[in-house]
């Protein structure tokens, strides 16, 4: 079998809801073989590893068949451990927290819960299959979590259509991490991947407008909170302005593996149409059959190069390891849309150099700027951002 | 709901912010933000050509079409196919007509025969225009070449390029003709291409030979600079060179070998959109604006020799085009010299 250093493995490929903007479409509706899966994790994998959907809450049983048998092996336990730690973390649509949720609370899973601000814009793409709304069971959801004291993190997804409401979700984030948390929550999860511009959509000079626009609007905002003192509004506005950009690991240490345990370099390139075949790289069983292998090794060696930027005018050279807040960086997407994983949509890229150009402006506007230059981090918290 | 942003339009502002339950004022001390980079200005078909520094024309009417067009800015090294003395004749003409040859460097891609038939007939045409002559093939045996004194002369005073695409098969027998062809053809410059695809697949021990004759033709280039003979030169740039190939349909490409794989094109010059999509875009921007030196190599050469890359095999060898693989990060090793 093939050792893979973190698999991220597809439970089930069924899901109760149809978000329009969804990778993963045809879902074959197949759930991954248990006992295929417990033998995999226990004997190939170092510990690490994410369990992924469909919606995983669909099988909530498995996972908890799979961490009572890892439970029941007998291997040294800090291992054991790690590996039942790695069946607690579930990104879910939150649509089935309620139903299941004697079972969350009993094994301590923690929630990642997918959810996209505000009803309009919640509402919009984040739908039923048979056509249903999902917000407010959502939000029950997170209600419903922290009564429970069930662990739990949003992220969300703004597309074309929902930059508008961009300003709207983010407050609404920070008030339900302030509500639930407290204000230093809200704080910490302002500079993290909170919500994710959606990479592969056609932007145009328009949504830029908006997009630039929203961030003053947020700024203002905060700025403008009745709530917050003068210190908690400036760490809120360094943390949200100062966001690192996010370089997956996809490909490289980081492999997907679908229900029948084919090998792809990420969930988001998994077969799920005929065409998508031709990014799959093997099969756990076979080990010499891998392919492909060279793009991704290259990708290994060459990940400084993501943090490039590029844009009609700037030459990428000048430009490495800089002005790179809020970009995040999917060599998946980046092959799905250019056909190489350097090479990001180059119109998500120039909407986020503008960004980019903007912050500056906004730091120094706010007196973040001076603090960062003087090397007084007080507003300008370092935080650590996985895509 | 009262809205002022500088610099970006009202109703933009107020279609965007319907959503925005909250009054919020953006005042006058707001940031005085103006746009710098457009994405309406990323791909144009009027400056798309302007990435590149040759570019090859599939054939003499494509290059005639193009030209008309007025997109190509000068300084540039233009390659143009020619099939017959009629078309050299028209191209001439209008070199001539034009000063074309002073804005550009002309490179003719012909066959041998043609060549000669025109060093025949139209020597003292050729003689008014400054131009380079690449040939595609060279008979080691046809002594025609050498016609009479004055094509000698010709030839000794203009650059006439021995232009070959070596591969696994015929590098022996190419790399030792070299020297017969400088001795006794008075070609003095060869263009080498490899077909890295096919050394690819070598073992180690034929590397180990390529090696040897990639040292043995660079140490006999090296050696024949005598001051006594004609300088004999193997083509290698050192600066940024980035090619690409015009088909007839204003179809581009990497290279020649890309479009005759029939390979999905990377833009067309003939058709004017006011908008693409972010797949097309990235098609033709990932090649121009992702530079190979910005990647380190599994093998890293001493200087990149940029006209040695062959983009089309960095897709084909690499699955990307702006990748260089340990193939050719090796023969560029081996060609390089001080």
């Amino acid at each position: 079998m093939f050792c893979l250093p973190v698999p991220d493995f597809l439970l089930t490929e069924r899901c109760n809801m149809a978000c329009k903007y969804c990778f993963e479409h045809k879902l074959s509706g197949l759930d991954v073989d248990k006992d295929k899966l417990i033998k995999y994790i226990n004997e190939k994998t170092n510990g690490s590893f994410f369990l992924f959907g469909g919606e995983p809450l669909l099988t909530i049983d498995l996972i908890i068949e799979i961490m009572e048998a890892i439970a029941k092996t007998n291997i040294i336990t800090k291992r054991k451990e790690k590996m039942i730690n790695s069946c607690k973390s579930v990104i879910t649509n939150g649509t089935l927290i309620k139903a299941n949720l004697e079972k969350i609370k009993k094994h301590g899973l923690r929630m990642q819960i997918s959810f996209d601000g505000v009803k309009e814009a919640h509402d919009m793409n984040r739908v039923f299959r048979k056509g249903g709304k999902t917000f407010d069971i959502v939000l029950e959801a997170i209600d419903l979590c922290h009564i429970h004291e069930i662990p739990w993190s949003l992220h969300g997804v703004i597309t074309k259509k929902t930059l508008p409401y961009l300003a709207d979700t983010t407050m609404l984030m920070v008030e339900l991490y302030d509500k639930y948390e407290g204000i230093n929550a809200a704080i910490s999860h302002l500079g993290k991947n909170m919500y994710q511009i959606i990479f592969e959509q056609e932007y145009d000079d328009h949504d830029v407008d908006v997009l630039l626009e929203q961030f003053q609007l947020i700024c203002k905002r905060i700025m403008n909170h009745p709530k917050y003192n003068n210190d908690q509004k400036k760490q809120m506005l360094a943390s949200f302005l100062n966001r690192k950009g996010g370089v997956c690991a996809a490909g490289t240490t980081l492999l997907a593996i679908d229900v029948n345990f084919d090998i792809y370099p990420c969930h988001r390139l998994v077969a799920f149409e005929e065409e998508r075949k031709r990014y799959k790289l093997g099969n756990i069983y076979d080990t010499h059959g891998f392919k492909q292998f060279r793009l991704y090794n290259s990708y290994f060696r060459q990940r400084h190069i993501v943090s490039s930027i590029y844009s009609s005018d700037i030459n990428i050279k000048n430009n490495l390891s800089k002005n790179t807040r809020w970009m995040n960086w999917c060599p998946s997407t980046n092959l799905e849309t250019s056909g190489s994983i350097y090479f990001q949509n180059p119109k998500y890229n120039l909407m986020h150099v503008e960004l980019n150009r903007l912050i500056d402006m906004l730091e120094k506007k706010y007196g973040l700027y001076q603090n960062k230059k003087n090397n007084n981090n007080k507003y300008n918290k370092k935080v650590d951002i996985k895509c | 709901m009262v809205i002022n942003l500088s610099g970006l339009k009202v109703e933009k502002v107020v279609a965007a912010a319907t959503s925005a339950s909250h009054e919020i004022l953006l005042d006058e001390n707001d940031v005085n933000f103006e746009r710098v980079n457009f994405i309406s200005d990323i791909l144009s078909r009027n400056t798309v050509l302007d990435s590149f520094n040759e570019i090859e024309f599939e054939d003499f009417t494509t290059f005639f079409n193009i030209m008309k067009m007025d997109l190509i800015k000068p300084n540039k090294i233009l390659k143009i196919k020619i099939e017959n003395e009629e078309e050299f004749d028209i191209l001439s003409n209008l070199l001539i007509d034009t000063g074309l040859s002073n804005f550009y460097t002309i490179i003719l891609l012909m066959d041998e025969n043609l060549f000669l038939n025109l060093l025949k007939m139209k020597l003292s045409l050729i003689s008014h225009i400054h131009l380079e002559i690449y040939l595609s093939k060279i008979s080691f045996d046809q002594k025609e070449l050498l016609v009479n004194e004055k094509s000698q002369k010709w030839i000794s005073k203009n650059p006439v390029c021995f232009d070959i695409i070596i591969n696994r098969d015929n590098y022996v027998d190419i790399l030792s003709e070299i020297p017969y062809l400088y001795s006794n053809k008075m070609i003095r410059f060869f263009n080498i291409s490899y077909d890295y695809q096919s050394f690819e697949k070598m073992t180690i021990e034929e590397l180990q030979k390529l090696e040897f004759w990639i040292n043995h033709i660079k140490i006999w280039a090296i050696f024949s600079n005598d001051k006594k003979f004609e300088k004999i030169e193997i083509k290698g740039i050192s600066k940024f060179h980035l090619p690409i190939f015009i088909a007839r349909d204003g179809n581009l490409f990497y290279n020649r070998q890309h479009y005759e794989y029939k390979e999905t094109p990377l833009f067309n010059i003939f058709n004017e959109r006011d908008e693409y999509s972010f797949q097309e875009m990235a098609k033709i921007l990932r090649y121009t604006k992702l530079s190979p030196d910005i990647f380190y190599f599994p093998f890293q050469p001493k200087k990149i020799m940029w006209n040695m890359i062959n983009y089309f095999d960095n897709l084909k060898l690499m699955g990307n085009v702006n990748e260089i693989p340990v193939i050719t990060a090796l023969i560029m090793q081996w060609s390089w010299r001080k």
